[in-house]
């Protein structure tokens, strides 16, 4: 069915697995393919700006699309013409940032995109500069110009409460605007990508192939291993290495290991947020042993550092299973018992239900994911979708919920936290014997390679194009955050102002991922709820 | 216990937020500062100490200088991990500045300003009780484990000596189609700078 | 009713707190703290610093002192232990350290300074003395007539061998 849209429209098949589809789509058919695709049921996942002059011709466009029915990745390809692109933003919502990051980095001129402006480059970077082109050195640094200075309308009847980005409830630097009429939120909008790194660049010139996952783990501190694991399934799809069973097994135990820590700090972060402190320190108290845990397996608390192409660095014996398995048992029975004396609570329900609620349409037209969207009543997993590493020969259920609200998403991650604990002990059963890693591989010159992994997030997809020597030509990770941002605004408006940092962090927004390589502007509120503004803030937030 | 209490005000300047997440966790009921008179304040004014992580990315600049006037002296600057104490992995790229010892740079040749004690931590993200441990440090209640070590190696004839016998040893009982090369060698060996 | 339950449920689990900074804690075997180069054992071949995705370890030439200097920041290292990985004599290794806290800059780096061979021909530095001792055991003895001499001057002798094999020109 796939294969017939793309054939009606000229299209012309680079590539066809059972995995994934890579065609190049001459520039006009662009938008009649989008639109085709996205009522066929395939949601937009991600789009990636090329300099291709090192390679073919041109400067190129990749949309990627998510086709779960059929179990596969749609990647588009397209050259521009004249640097310039249709937009498919009017089709298909969720491009609108894929596009405006391509415009930053790359240059390309964007044809009936609504809002062409900036969204990743720092305010004060000059224009016509665009880091990611094969003419820029990654480590010069242009000197700084005055940024334009954004007029804004002022109702009188609202009221603009800056947040950030150094605020005592946030932990990463992000700022939001909330425009406020009496309690109510009618208007959010955020201004972020404090945490441009300049990673993609980085990784283009003095990184090697094997170096990038040590680079990856960094994108983010909560959720890093699932990056590397997704970067290092992205070179091996590129390259077709076949990475030993062992070694798939022990990454599916970390990335669970992961998933269970995540959702814990989660936990307790929403309890800071509601007010409920003994919550917080008994959520914490208990992700502990998954700390001291991942301490024994892998060196570190964080940051593994296990992944290299091919396969995983330490191999897990006899005394570290039985370690696991003690662990596990221990906390399974202390969060059951502390979620079902959270769950009889009847204030802190009343602050979730019903609260910061996103309807399925919508969600579906943005193009949310992970327990965001499984939240709004969307069945997606990638483990389901696309299985990866051992998750094929595994049995687990994957929680959906329909009402939308905050109560529903803290129910998702609760049962998907009970769930990894069944996965870790199906692991440690079937766990097989062999090699932890294959060196023997070679890596094709300009092979492109897609790797999904579900991180506790939502859905993470890195893109890569390889190159000689050792090098990657383009690398591109999509956070799932990038996704559920937009969705914010329709959760904040109509809501009460004490109301917006929990279902801000309902989201369980990470803005480092977000923010590897381009600026997102996202409207994002956090409403001030603990007392006077600073003046470090007020000079400039906003 | 230690002398004072310490207020810190945290300061993320675009880290990946592995630190920051240790820095919270030290007030989790495993290692739990707070009995030390350790408290995160939400406002630059009311603190003492900044807890400082992140490689100070271009976007965040201006409002890290902001919120580090706003701390009054006399203050502590905590370098928390190996972004804020040397820049990272990416501590050369076009979107960070690297490590507070270029932002000290900065804030005095633009902003006139002193740079502050400080104190380093290195680690990615460093544990918990190495936070501790930092912080220990600056209230004098534990002495500097880490300190700089330099070696030099001196030039003695024991190290040619070894070189020609590896060369000759074995050498010498094998015919080499090219004695002149061996022989040119074997004088060439002594004269060896 | 759910907060009474968690406070008998905090009174039975009762204190968790560590001692640390008033006891010690014990890290696990194989725990990635502080590297240390052993300069006993450095040949300063730079495969580590080849390896350091954050370019803490650097090794850079002297030519004029004719030294080697092999040069570890700890302040940028990342613990990822490649270094370790990668090292063919085991002079780098990843120590339990975690106490790694300093009041200055200086007291981060590490710095092991190793003598350098000077080429024959040109007498410009190219390696050091423990790297060529420990080639020249791995190789068959034939091979070791060309050690003394450097990349560039090593090159022009090969081809004056071939040419004069193939029946061209004279060594001189």
């Amino acid at each position: 069915m796939i294969l017939d849209i793309l054939r009606k429209n000229d299209a012309e098949v680079i590539r066809h697995d059972e995995r994934l589809i890579i065609t190049s789509v001459p520039n006009e058919k662009l938008e009649e393919v989008a639109k085709e695709l996205f009522s066929a049921n395939c949601y937009y996942a991600t789009g990636v700006g090329v300099d291709e002059r090192g390679m073919s011709q041109g400067f190129a466009i990749y949309h990627i699309f998510n086709c779960e029915n059929e179990g596969k990745y749609i990647v588009i390809k397209t050259f521009a013409r004249n640097l310039t692109i249709p937009s498919i933003t009017p089709v298909i919502e969720g491009a609108n940032w894929a596009e405006r990051e391509a415009m930053d980095m790359i240059g390309i001129k964007f044809d009936g995109h609504p809002e062409p402006e900036r969204l990743i480059l720092p305010d004060d970077w000059p224009e016509g500069l665009h880091p990611l082109r094969k003419d820029f050195p990654y480590n010069k640094r242009p000197p700084s110009i005055k940024p334009k200075s954004r007029v804004k309308k002022k109702d009188p009847n609202t009221i603009e409460v800056p947040v950030g980005p150094y605020h005592p409830a946030l932990h990463e630097p992000e700022s939001f605007e909330l425009y406020i009429k009496g309690e109510e939120i009618v208007e959010a909008k955020y201004k972020g990508f404090h945490v441009h790194r300049g990673m993609e660049k980085l990784a283009e010139s003095r990184m090697t192939i094997n170096q990038i996952p040590f680079l990856a783990e960094r994108i983010c501190g909560i959720c890093g291993f699932t990056h590397s694991c997704a970067y290092c399934q992205a070179v091996e799809d590129a390259a077709k290495i076949d990475v030993p069973e062992r070694a798939l097994y022990i990454r599916t135990l970390l990335l669970e290991i992961e998933r269970i820590h995540s959702h814990l700090l989660w936990f307790g972060v929403v309890f800071h947020l509601l007010g409920f402190e003994s919550g917080f320190m008994h959520t914490w108290r208990i992700r502990e042993d998954f700390m001291n845990l991942a301490e024994i397996l892998t060196g570190n608390r964080k940051t593994y550092g296990m992944n290299l192409i091919g396969g995983v660095r330490r191999a897990i014996d006899e005394s570290k299973k039985r370690k696991v398995m003690r662990i596990v048992e221990g906390s399974k029975r202390d969060t059951v018992e502390i979620f079902d004396n959270v769950m009889g609570m009847r204030e802190l329900l009343n602050r979730m239900e019903n609260v910061g609620v996103l309807p399925k349409k919508e969600a579906r037209g943005i193009g949310v994911v992970g327990p965001t969207a499984r939240g709004s009543g969307i069945d997606t997993d990638v483990r389901i979708d696309h299985p990866y590493a051992a998750y094929g020969e595994l049995e687990f259920k994957v929680p959906v919920y329909k009402t939308g609200d905050v109560l529903s998403r803290v129910l998702v991650r609760y049962e998907e936290v009970l769930e990894s604990f069944w996965i870790i002990e199906q692991v440690l059963d079937q766990l097989p014997q062999g090699d932890i890693i294959n060196e023997n591989y070679k890596i094709p010159e300009f092979a492109i390679g897609l790797g999904a992994t579900e991180a506790p997030r939502g859905e993470d997809v890195h893109f890569l194009i390889t190159e000689r020597e050792n090098k990657v030509y383009r690398w591109h990770p999509r956070a799932p955050t990038y996704n559920n941002l937009p969705a914010l605004p329709i959760m904040l408006v109509g809501e009460k102002l004490a109301d917006a940092p929990v279902i801000i962090g309902s989201i369980d927004p990470c803005f480092s991922c977000t923010d590897h390589v381009s600026i997102i502007d996202a409207e994002r509120g956090k409403i001030l709820w603990k007392g006077p503004l600073n003046e470090g803030v007020r000079t400039w937030g906003g | 216990m230690f002398e004072k209490s310490l207020w810190v005000f945290h300061l993320n300047s675009g880290s990946c937020n592995g630190c920051d997440i240790e820095v919270l966790n030290i007030f989790a009921p495993r290692q739990d500062v707070e009995r030390f008179g350790i408290k995160l304040v939400g406002s630059p004014r009311h603190a003492d100490a900044i807890a400082f992580t992140g490689p100070i990315t271009r976007e965040s600049l201006p409002k890290a200088v902001e919120a580090l006037k706003a701390v009054p002296e006399p203050k502590l600057l905590l370098a928390i991990g190996s972004c804020a104490c040397g820049g990272g992995i990416w501590y050369d790229t076009y979107a960070v500045i690297g490590g507070v010892k270029e932002f000290y740079k900065i804030l005095k040749e633009e902003y006139n300003i002193e740079p502050p004690t400080t104190i380093y931590i290195p680690g990615c993200p460093p544990k918990p009780e190495a936070i501790i441990y930092g912080v220990a440090l600056a209230r004098k209640a534990v002495k500097q484990k880490q300190k700089k070590e330099i070696y030099i190696e001196e030039l003695n004839e024991d190290m040619r000596r070894e070189i020609a016998e590896i060369l000759f040893s074995e050498a010498k009982g094998t015919r080499h189609f090219l004695p002149n090369i061996v022989v040119k060698t074997k004088e060439g060996e002594e004269n060896e700078s | 009713m759910g907060r009474l339950r968690l406070i008998g449920k905090a009174i039975s689990i009762g204190r968790v707190t560590e001692k640390y900074p008033f006891a010690p804690i014990e890290v696990p075997e194989g725990f990635r703290g502080k590297p240390v180069i052993n300069p006993d054992e450095c040949i300063g071949c730079s495969a580590c610093a080849n390896a350091c995705p954050p370019q803490a370890l650097q090794v850079y030439d002297d030519l004029k002192r004719g030294i080697r200097v092999i040069h570890f920041f700890l302040g940028r290292c990342i613990f990822c232990a490649r270094c370790q990985d990668v090292c063919p004599t085991d002079a780098i290794r990843l120590t339990k350290e975690f106490e790694l806290a300093t009041l200055s800059e200086e007291d981060l780096h590490q710095v092991v300074e190793l003598q350098m061979v000077r080429c024959k021909e040109c007498g410009r530095p190219f390696d050091t003395f423990r790297h060529v001792i420990y080639l020249a055991k791995e190789l068959p003895p034939e091979q070791r007539t060309m050690m003394f001499l450097c990349p560039e001057c090593r090159a022009k002798k090969a081809s004056k061998i071939i040419s004069f094999a193939k029946g061209g020109g004279k060594i001189v």
